[in-house]
């Protein structure tokens, strides 16, 4: 058969190296920026504290590289396959999706998975970073769903930025798939769900590794599980993805999704097909009592908040498929993690052939394309 | 109809006076506190067996891991542990299956009180799921997993909070938030991801070692023993890393062969048990949560199998357990052979 009409709803994008330059001084050091040294161009790329891991695997090491002119993409992306090329421009990006038969994405920036500096420098650089992103695509909003990177760490600041990115056009929120020291549960948040849920912008927590470092007492040198031997065995991705059960919970089982019924929330790369023993897990916790022993009440079973409002994207996860009846077809949407190592550039048609032999043609669409088109507001 | 099961996972607290075996000078070093579990003595085990339509049991004992003692001390408390196991259930051993305590920080000296202790008639050896002193997957621990294989002793994982003590800063239940630790428990289910994936070599190495994930609720199995084997053949990640593991055969072929996960009510594990394999399966209660969990009888545990054929419940309750523990005594003519399980 020819090929489908895929929208991914996990495709990364860096901003432009020279961005930063629009900053004052004692700003720029502290975001990813150009820097002139003895012998050449260097990229540098500070690491918000905390979000060492999520920094490597989304966006590449930390650090200092030299910049190679003819790398200069795949260097800003840093996890990038040797195969990508991926630029920042509409124009540029349009050509690698045409090479991988993709009809349009979500783009979520690095600035999603913690934002280095305090709070003056947050603000600066989150609205500086969302006006870029206004501007370049502001043509192209049918195709492109730009994400939003808020000041997480001041939130009046990061409602007015999301009412303001939001009037831009930009869609969804990003967010790291976990915070230790503000988890979404704590009310700290409440005024970033009232005003998404307002505003009809989807949240996204996308997978980057925060699972992947052992419990505070491990040892300082202490490999993250993706990196433990025997390496490759896909354990280790299997964990930090699944783990991601525990973020589903923040939001059910702390009443997020109860006490705000309009706002949907999407787990982004961690894979559907645990999502029916998550509900299982959690409606257990409820039938079993320990729940409400433990002083949590809900109206209604937590499989049913979310299956209203949780959705999972997955690139390849015949279980998601086979059980896509129990978790629900609206539930899941496909992505291609564009241009990451682990992503399936160049393999999209394909693999979406194979996972889904046997589908019927319309649920495939529904998920493979209908389901992002309507969570993030796509016209394909 | 009520089912006879062996409890594959029944963790126990440790009789805080056995602290007093131990010679006065090291017994400072036993922490014990916040030490929670079933009460361990056989007459209170026989009585809540009966009760709960129990067979036989699997003991997993609490505090038996002292990690931050010294090394001679850990091994001392072991065997006091292992010793009062062996007194208290040696005549009760067809219905019960006391677990081997071991030195968690040297392997060597583990190694050596697995054979005593499986001398002494105690069968499969309780580890942490993560350990880092030295850690699994060192070479150090290829001498346990040798002589668990060469004993027939099923090395049972069991959860230390390795993964879920992010939000309390390290401190297991340490929020005073009901969701921090209702979404932990995810973790600690899932986080055993973490010991099968460092054990996949050792499995291989080892064809008649047997790896039991205790508590896992064991419906994420189902959806990453395909995802395992995904990442293993065809993910690039995995296929561009600079030190791949060679495994002769796919990452699921052990899993199925030689790993176990224990669950108490996840209906996912027995819906997903034509992925995993029913052998894999094996019903265990867990830990105690005073006041809030349902008992071994309630309804609950029997409603998850409606609709399953009476001999895959049969395997999944008891028989399974019963020929990994040698437990003979539980070798009952069950409700679950007659037929209705789930009625």
């Amino acid at each position: 058969m020819g090929q489908r009409t895929l929208v991914t709803t996990d495709s990364h994008i860096s901003t432009p190296w020279t961005l930063a330059d629009d900053l004052p001084e004692e700003y720029r050091q502290q975001v990813p920026h150009l820097e002139q040294r003895d012998d050449g161009l260097y990229f540098v790329r500070p690491i918000p504290p905390g979000f060492e891991r999520m920094a490597q695997m989304m966006a590449g090491a930390g650090g200092a590289v030299k910049v190679d002119p003819d790398q200069i993409n795949r260097m800003a992306q840093g996890n990038c396959l040797p195969e990508a090329n991926p630029g920042t421009s509409p124009g540029e990006r349009l050509v690698e999706m045409a090479r991988d038969g993709i009809a349009a994405e979500v783009l979520i920036g690095a600035g999603g998975f913690g934002v280095t500096g305090g709070p003056d420098l947050q603000r600066v650089w989150c609205r500086l970073t969302n006006d870029w992103l206004a501007e370049a695509y502001a043509d192209h909003m049918d195709k492109f769903a730009p994400g939003i990177t808020l000041p997480l760490d001041d939130m009046d600041a990061a409602v007015l930025e999301l009412e303001r990115a939001a009037g831009l056009g930009l869609r969804p929120i990003l967010l790291p798939e976990a915070i230790w020291a503000k988890p979404f549960y704590e009310p700290y948040w409440e005024p970033l769900w009232e005003a998404a849920e307002g505003l009809a912008v989807p949240v996204i927590a996308h997978l980057g590794g925060a699972r992947s470092v052992s419990a505070p007492w491990r040892p300082s040198d202490a490999p993250f599980v993706l990196d433990r031997p025997p390496k490759s065995t896909g354990a280790g991705f299997s964990f930090i993805s699944v783990g991601m059960a525990e973020t589903v919970g923040w939001f059910v089982m702390g009443g997020v999704l109860e006490r705000h019924p309009d706002l949907t929330v999407v787990f982004t790369e961690c894979f559907g097909g645990w999502l029916k023993w998550a509900m299982d897990h959690f409606d257990n916790q409820v039938h079993s009592g320990v729940a409400a022993a433990m002083g949590v009440e809900l109206e209604a079973l937590p499989s049913d908040y979310i299956r209203r409002q949780v959705k999972a994207t997955f690139m390849w996860d015949p279980t998601a498929i086979a059980l896509r009846h129990e978790i629900g077809i609206e539930n899941l949407m496909w992505g291609n993690d564009y241009p990451h190592a682990e992503g399936l550039f160049l393999q999209s048609q394909e693999f979406v052939e194979q996972q889904f032999s046997g589908v019927p043609e319309n649920e495939i669409d529904q998920i493979v394309r209908a389901n992002a088109c309507e969570v993030y507001g796509l016209q394909v | 109809m009520a089912v006879r099961r062996v409890d594959s996972n029944c963790q126990v607290a440790l009789p805080s006076t056995l602290v007093e075996r131990l010679p006065e000078e090291m017994r400072d070093q036993i922490d014990l506190d916040g030490v929670v579990g079933a009460d361990a003595t056989p007459e209170a085990r026989l009585a809540a067996m009966a009760e709960d339509d129990v067979a036989a049991e699997v003991l997993v004992p609490r505090g038996g891991w002292q990690p931050r003692s010294d090394p001679e001390v850990q091994l001392r408390w072991a065997q006091v542990c292992n010793d009062w196991f062996a007194e208290a259930y040696g005549g009760h051993r067809d219905r019960f299956a006391p677990t081997i305590t071991v030195p968690v920080t040297d392997p060597a000296a583990a190694a050596a009180e697995l054979e005593r202790a499986d001398e002494l008639g105690l069968r499969g050896v309780a580890l942490p799921q993560v350990v880092w002193d030295p850690p699994y997957y060192g070479e150090e621990w290829d001498q346990v997993w040798e002589r668990a294989a060469a004993l027939a002793q099923p090395v049972v994982f069991v959860s230390n909070g390795a993964h879920t003590a992010h939000v309390t800063g390290g401190k297991i239940g340490g929020s005073d938030h009901p969701a921090a630790a209702l979404s932990a428990t995810t973790l600690e289910a899932c986080g055993m991801l973490d010991p099968l994936g460092t054990m996949l070599r050792s499995l291989n190495l080892n064809p008649d070692l047997v790896v039991v994930l205790a508590e896992a609720s064991a419906g994420w199995l189902a959806w990453a023993i395909p995802f395992i084997d995904w990442n293993y053949t065809a993910c690039r990640l995995g296929l561009l890393a600079d030190s791949r593991t060679a495994l002769p055969e796919l990452p699921s072929h052990y899993i199925r062969r030689q790993v176990k996960a224990t669950f108490d009510h996840d209906p996912s594990a027995v819906a997903g048990r034509g992925i995993t394999g029913v052998d894999v399966l094996m019903w265990g209660s867990g830990p105690v949560m005073a006041g809030v969990a349902p008992t071994r009888s309630s309804d609950m545990l029997t409603r998850q199998f409606r609709n399953v054929p009476a001999d895959e419940v049969d395997r999944i309750v008891r028989g399974n357990a019963s020929e990994l523990f040698g437990l003979g005594g539980a070798r009952v003519t069950t409700n679950a052979a007659s037929g209705s399980p789930a009625s």
